[in-house]
């Protein structure tokens, strides 16, 4: 009888995951069927098997004594420093709106200095018979105030009438 | 990792004092380099300590720990990989035969009547390991170390089971082709094992 031909691919990857407890029912069965079948499968079964056991010569590390401690201190810099960027952001957060009130408040202030003077006031009809007054008008050339002509006019230093 | 996540005092220290062991082991198995696999397990703790308020207990806490562990030693290998120092363990055998650290393994496989020591054995099985390419060797050590199935390591690795399998397959192969000239050298593993611990065989 002539031995079947060498594993495929496929085969090889269900064979690696039949040793591994990996395979559903129906594949399971077919591995084992080919294994039964071909001494070629089972020395390369027995070949995978014997390698992985290689594995257990492979030393099992452990972590130093001051491993949690030094792990411990590292996370509590890590704190410190996050603290302070925080701080520091905030910090700078402050300084930006301060410095962004103080660029407004100075824009404001070049923007609104060149503005043109508010309209003066609507006159009183008080204040628009004052200047209709024409003996007043003396008067207001030499004192240059509204305020002055009311004055004496409060005073009744004025004639009624002109 | 629920106590930890409720900020409960010494949660964290507890969980590093619990898992410790396992992680610096996995990561000693990838990396190879003591003093990094130590600052690498440091990291993925401080890593868990950040992402604790994330965490679902729906997740086991070691595929959680480990998917962390994964990216992390990723992350490491890349930047090495962008540094390169001088490197021989260059992954897989090419077109033109095996590749310096493969061909150094197989030119050191001893006689037949040679029956090597533990230490010796773990130095090349160590070797061997070195030249699988990182996925493959966390597919391994996953495996064998952590003892987790291929749908728990396809978690941690955020790959398809399909590809766990193909993985798994092609590292075997691989190391069994590399340490092909040994296995008839390994004295029995319960022996091996045994004298490990300090029993008697």
């Amino acid at each position: 009888m002539t031995e079947p031909e060498r594993l495929s691919a496929e085969e090889r990857d269900n064979l690696v995951s039949y040793l591994d407890g990996e395979l559903d029912e129906e594949t399971t069965q077919a591995i084992e069927a080919r294994l039964t079948q071909s001494p070629e499968a089972r020395r390369e079964a027995d070949a995978l098997r014997r390698t992985w056991e290689l594995l257990d010569y492979l030393p099992k590390p452990r972590a130093s004594e001051t491993f949690t401690n030094r792990t411990l201190e590292k996370l509590e810099t890590r704190r410190l420093v996050q603290t302070r960027n925080r701080r520091i952001l905030q910090w700078a957060g402050g300084i930006g709106w301060a410095a962004a009130l103080l660029v407004a408040g100075t824009a404001g202030f070049w923007l609104f200095q060149d503005a043109p003077p508010p309209p003066p006031p609507e006159p009183s009809p008080e204040d628009v018979r004052l200047y209709e007054h024409r003996d007043y008008w003396h008067y207001y050339e030499k004192v240059d105030g509204l305020e002055f002509l009311r004055e004496l006019d409060r005073a009744r230093l004025f004639p009624e009438d002109s | 990792m629920l106590r930890v996540r409720a900020d409960e005092p010494g949660a964290f220290e507890e969980l590093v004092d619990r898992f410790q062991h396992r992680l610096l082991a996995v990561m000693r198995h990838l990396v190879g380099n003591a003093e990094e696999a130590e600052d690498l397990a440091q990291e993925v703790f401080l890593r868990v300590y950040r992402s604790r308020k994330d965490y679902h207990p729906q997740a086991k806490f070691s595929t959680w720990l480990f998917t962390i562990a994964n990216n992390l030693a990723l992350n490491s290998y890349r930047r090495k990989q962008r540094k390169p120092a001088v490197q021989l363990d260059i992954q897989d055998s090419g077109p033109l035969g095996p590749r310096p650290a493969e061909q150094m393994l197989l030119d050191r496989a001893p006689g037949p009547d040679h029956r090597l020591g533990h230490e010796e054995l773990a130095s090349i099985v160590q070797e061997a390991l070195a030249q699988l390419n990182e996925r493959q060797r966390m597919a391994v050590v996953l495996n064998k170390f952590e003892d987790m199935s291929y749908q728990e390591i396809a978690e941690v690795m955020h790959i398809s089971t399909k590809a766990v399998k193909s993985l798994l397959s092609r590292a075997r192969t691989e190391l069994r082709e590399l340490l092909r000239g040994y296995v008839e050298m390994a004295e029995p593993e319960s022996d091996a094992v045994q004298a490990e611990k300090g029993e008697a065989p």
